[in-house]
């Protein structure tokens, strides 16, 4: 009633009262920018990329920053049954039980946790992308029977599948990876699936039929990108968790075949012989599996909180 | 004879006005589902059940009812958003309920929408210029905008898009802002913007002003009027309450259940409610008068809306009804017919409609009545 009140109807709509002030900078924030702003301002996230940086340039600059080649055994002499030369001027957290400098198998072991991490996500996300996609953009039947096959893969506890998937492949190269990602495809593809849907009820969806878009650009352009948000997160979250299956993994035996390969899980695994005689061989690889873990989970904690439509306004 | 009072009750001076829309036996039944694994049919919400109504071009039809009666569905069938499970929408002469996806998607720059929750009917990734200029993107500029813009370019569009954003009242700096950075008001300004900019004959606004602070409802209600005028537009305005939709409308529609109960021109409808459910919905609208306020009779409506999925039987309102008679209301079903007789234009579904209006048939049930206050 008070909505017709001739009084308030006859009120010429001032212009400049009507906008406020916000308007007057002529750049808008978009969603991303107004993520990046709030993650900017979090300290969380901040620790997290700060970690997630520093994890990734080692892992590119390894040659530059390690002080010697790895794998090589090249002081095997000096290792003994019951001793692991520690730290001296020469190799400063002194030598693995191979006999290679314990700094230089660290550091290149960044890189072989971040390739692993890296790729095997990628290859669950994009398996498990095309999945929840192809449930999502079709529905009816084709989303029941994607669904269900993704739902006898979920039932499979992740570690289980990935270490079936391992053993059946065997020590080939990129096994471990493929085993990871296995493991990861049944979560992408129900999360973006879900998060399709969730976005298909919405009424701009509505509005862009309505406007005589076609199907397949309503759902390439306008669901799939706002359906990402959340898998991004989930991708930033599962790369701490692939860096630890692959410790855990490589625990199990199935990693890949050189033992003198410097993997973090792997380094962990070779050392607990020696935990009594030399502890800084299991602690050194597991603090910094912990670490680069934590530093991913930050960031991707962050990342959700930064695009939740609730903490948006 | 009764054909003509009723379409001279309708006309402006003008003589006769083409019909744009017109509906005919429209029903919308959803199924409802069961089962874990393979669904079941165990019933249908029968949202939409059988609505007859004919818009003339340039008039504006309110349609009013309780949250849950079926207004945005059948609102979204017309537009044919939704599928129609029986009946014809004639739009233009063309019956959009049997269009192929083609011509219908082609159809569409011809028929708009302006949706409730303007937020979350923009997408919050794209920027107001993006927003404006897709519609102008898959349709091209309309024949009517190609002398001032010229032929179809990104210039033109852009040209078009700050006229557009002009003529509802947003600065040109609004251009690179997202939907999360503008007021409520605003943001329907955005969505009235991106429905209009295709120069569509039909625009349904279901519920545009709900979601508004109370203080920018009636400014959003008068750029729609502005924008009527200007570009001649039919409109369906959706709206729960009476009073929003009032100086609007020509004529208006009340629907209970998936059904229409009345229709009549809005001043009349005003005047005199003669449906039952349309009495007391008047009654519930405050009358700013503090003295004639409190001389009325107040009917209050009892009890929840019926479940659309297994509606009562007879007449539709039996259950709440203040008026309700021993005989025929519960077991036959009025049809929506015009009072040829005693009020020519109108059309009520009510059996006793008639005496309803010559004082005869008087609330019944005393507990329905809040009584005047001294
Ligand atoms: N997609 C759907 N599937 C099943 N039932 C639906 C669907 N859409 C609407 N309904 C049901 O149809 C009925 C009418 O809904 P509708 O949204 O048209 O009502 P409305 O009059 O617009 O109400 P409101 O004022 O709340 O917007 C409701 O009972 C609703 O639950
Ligand atoms: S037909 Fe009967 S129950 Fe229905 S509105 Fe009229 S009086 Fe009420
Ligand atoms: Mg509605």
């Amino acid at each position: 009633m008070t909505a017709l009140d001739p009084a308030q109807s006859a009120r010429p709509a001032s212009l400049s009262a009507l906008m406020g002030d916000g308007m007057s900078d002529e750049q808008g924030t978009s969603l991303w920018r107004g993520a990046f702003e709030r993650l900017s301002r979090n300290p969380a996230a901040i620790i997290g990329t700060l970690i997630v940086l520093a994890f990734v340039l080692v892992a590119i600059f390894a040659p530059l920053l390690a002080p010697y080649e790895p794998a090589k055994s090249q002081w095997i002499d000096q290792v003994t049954p019951s001793d692991v030369p520690g730290p001296s001027p020469g190799h400063p957290l002194g030598l693995d039980p191979f006999g290679s400098d314990l700094l230089t198998q660290l550091i290149y072991g960044a890189r072989q946790s971040l390739i692993i991490g890296v790729v095997s996500t990628a290859i669950g996300l994009l398996g498990g992308a095309l999945l929840g996609g192809v449930a999502g953009a079709f529905g009816g039947r084709v989303d029941t029977f994607v669904m269900r096959l993704v739902d006898i893969m979920l039932s499979i506890p992740s570690l289980l599948l990935a270490v079936s998937v391992a053993a059946v492949m065997g020590p080939r190269p990129g096994a471990i990876m493929i085993a990871i990602a296995a493991a990861q495809v049944p979560v992408f593809a129900r999360l973006l699936r879900g998060s399709m849907l969730a976005q298909r009820g919405q009424d701009y969806v509505l509005a862009s039929f309505s406007l005589g878009l076609r199907r397949r650009t309503v759902v390439m352009s306008h669901v799939v990108p706002n359906s990402l948000g959340p898998v991004i997160v989930q991708a930033t979250l599962t790369l701490a968790t692939a860096i630890i299956e692959v410790a855990a993994l490589s625990y199990l035996g199935l990693g890949a075949s050189d033992p003198a390969i410097a993997e973090w899980g792997r380094m962990l695994v070779k050392a607990q012989d020696r935990l009594q005689t030399d502890p800084q061989l299991m602690l050194l690889p597991g603090l910094c599996i912990a670490v680069t873990a934590l530093g991913f989970t930050l960031f991707g904690e962050a990342l959700r909180e930064a695009l939740d439509p609730k903490s948006r306004r | 004879m009764a054909e003509h009072d009723r379409s001279a009750a309708l006309d402006s001076a003008a003589g006769p006005v083409r019909s744009l829309l017109s509906v005919r036996g429209l029903e919308v039944h959803f199924p409802i589902k069961q089962g874990l694994v393979f669904d079941r049919t165990v019933g249908h919400v029968r949202a939409v059940d059988g609505v007859d109504l004919e818009i003339p071009q340039g008039q504006t039809y309110g349609l009013v009812g309780e949250s849950g009666c079926g207004k945005s569905t059948l609102g979204r069938a017309v537009l044919r958003l939704e599928e129609p499970t029986a009946g014809e929408v004639i739009f233009d002469g063309e019956d959009i309920a049997k269009l192929k996806a083609e011509p219908l998607r082609k159809m569409r720059r011809r028929m708009q929408m302006v949706f409730q929750d303007p937020l979350a009917s923009l997408n919050p990734r794209q920027s107001v210029q993006s927003l404006l200029i897709e519609p102008l993107r898959v349709h091209g500029l309309a024949v009517a905008d190609r002398a001032q813009f010229g032929a179809d370019s990104s210039a033109s569009h852009l040209a078009k898009v700050v006229s557009m954003l002009e003529l509802v009242g947003l600065p040109r700096a609004a251009l690179a802002k997202y939907p999360h950075e503008f007021s409520g008001g605003q943001r329907q300004r955005i969505g009235i913007a991106r429905a209009m900019i295709l120069n569509p004959d039909l625009v349904i606004a279901d519920e545009p002003v709900s979601a508004l602070d109370v203080s920018v409802q009636a400014q959003v209600i008068n750029l729609l009027e502005r924008l009527q005028d200007l570009l001649g537009l039919t409109y369906i305005v959706i709206a729960h309450d009476l009073a929003v939709v009032r100086h609007i409308s020509d004529t208006i529609g009340v629907m209970y259940l998936g059904r229409l109960v009345e229709e009549a021109p809005s001043d009349a409808l005003y005047e005199r409610p003669l449906h039952p459910y349309t009495i007391a919905l008047m009654s519930a609208i405050p009358i700013p008068d503090p003295v004639v306020e409190d001389r009325r009779e107040r009917i209050l409506l009892k009890g929840d809306l019926p479940s659309p999925a297994n509606p009562p039987s007879g007449c539709r309102f039996h259950t709440r009804c203040p008026f309700r008679q021993p005989t025929r209301c519960d077991t036959d079903e009025p049809a929506l017919r015009e009072l040829t007789q005693v009020a020519p234009g109108r059309r009520v579904a009510c059996h006793y409609a008639e005496e309803i209006l010559s004082g005869e048939v008087r609330v019944r049930d005393a507990d329905l009545l809040i009584e005047p206050v001294r």
